[in-house]
């Protein structure tokens, strides 16, 4: 009788151990797609919505999120973002380590001030960065976004930017860790991003 | 048009509203429509959901909005992460089914929005049939 409460606070401890360790001692298993071996993220140097310059490499220490997108795009850059907003929800205080930075693809359109109203729509906390046409398109290629400007006749639009849905994770040391798609589900970007930040910086 | 209105005014009164009423045009129940926010002279997005009761197909044809210069429809299609957006010149409302209008797919795009779609707000959209009578719904921003 007094045997099994020994065992069954062994058997807690030992959950409860796992739990904490994530994967019992092995390493943490992402369920986005993990970048293997991690590699230095490669620099932004873009202007922030309050037109300040930006560095991604200035910012270590905090996990960033990086999104490519464009304010006239109605339908999967919002979702992006407001599931991102949510999965911040979610985080709690982790939160507070987490930046999410949306780069637009048509800065011609996305004027500062467009992008300064736009990300605050979603998550006070959020970055919109935009560059000219030269430095725009050296961050693209850095992150391998392919953008395509799409005529569209007939719609008052006038054109469209095809581009992917990736959302890359970096860690605190500046490392590119992991990479989800706009649909994945957010328990998996609360889990993930929650290990970037609770993880020892390395 | 009052009780309509006085949806909209109970519905904005209360922080972050509950998906729209249900509302009936013809054979086709519209409800749970939605968008995201977006800024003043932007693009704005409405998603619902229609049951067609009618044993004819129904389509969508266009709308129009007090919010936006432009009532489009588009359509978006994703491939290996690559997201593609292209205009449609109608949505397809099968007979007997319902028709879910959700991001990534089909959907109404206001083009010139004349004001900023704000998180808890609700707006309304006049739509256009083949067959049904045109209707104007209320749609929250989410």
């Amino acid at each position: 009788m007094t045997r099994y409460p020994r065992l069954l606070g062994l058997l807690l401890a030992v959950v409860v151990g796992c739990g904490v360790l994530s994967a019992c001692g092995g390493p943490y298993v992402f369920r986005g797609r993990e970048v293997h071996p991690p590699f230095p993220a490669p620099d932004i140097a873009l202007t922030d919505h309050h037109g300040q310059p930006y560095r991604l490499h200035n910012q270590q220490g905090r996990v960033i999120i990086v999104v490519f997108g464009f304010t006239a795009c109605p339908d999967v850059c919002p979702t992006t973002l407001a599931d991102l907003a949510e999965v911040r929800r979610r985080l709690g205080d982790d939160a507070a380590d987490v930046q999410v930075i949306l780069i637009t693809v048509d800065p011609d359109r996305d004027t500062q001030a467009v992008l300064a109203s736009y990300v605050g729509l979603f998550d006070p906390s959020f970055i919109g960065l935009r560059g000219d046409s030269a430095a725009t398109a050296r961050v693209l290629r850095d992150y391998g976004v392919a953008v395509a400007k799409t005529e569209l006749p007939g719609s008052a639009l006038g054109y469209t930017m095809d581009h992917p849905t990736r959302i890359y994770g970096i860690d605190r040391g500046g490392s590119w860790r992991v990479m989800f798609s706009t649909g994945d589900p957010l328990d998996d970007l609360v889990r993930d991003l929650r290990y970037l930040v609770q993880e020892r910086a390395e | 048009m009052n009780r309509l209105l006085a949806i909209l005014v109970l519905m904005t009164a209360c922080g972050n509203p509950p998906a729209s009423p249900a509302i009936q045009a013809g054979d086709l129940r519209i409800q749970e429509a939605w968008g995201y926010p977006a800024v003043a002279g932007g693009t704005g997005v409405v998603f619902l959901t229609i049951d067609n009761a009618s044993p004819a197909p129904d389509r969508i044809l266009g709308g129009s909005s007090v919010q936006a210069t432009q009532v489009e429809l588009h359509a978006t299609t994703q491939a290996i992460d690559q997201a593609q957006m292209r205009p449609t010149s109608s949505i397809a409302l099968p007979p007997g089914r319902r028709t879910v209008l959700a991001p990534g797919g089909e959907h109404v795009m206001l083009i010139g929005l004349a004001t900023t779609l704000q998180r808890g707000q609700v707006y309304t959209i006049t739509l256009n049939f083949d067959r049904a009578p045109s209707v104007t719904i209320p749609w929250t921003i989410r």
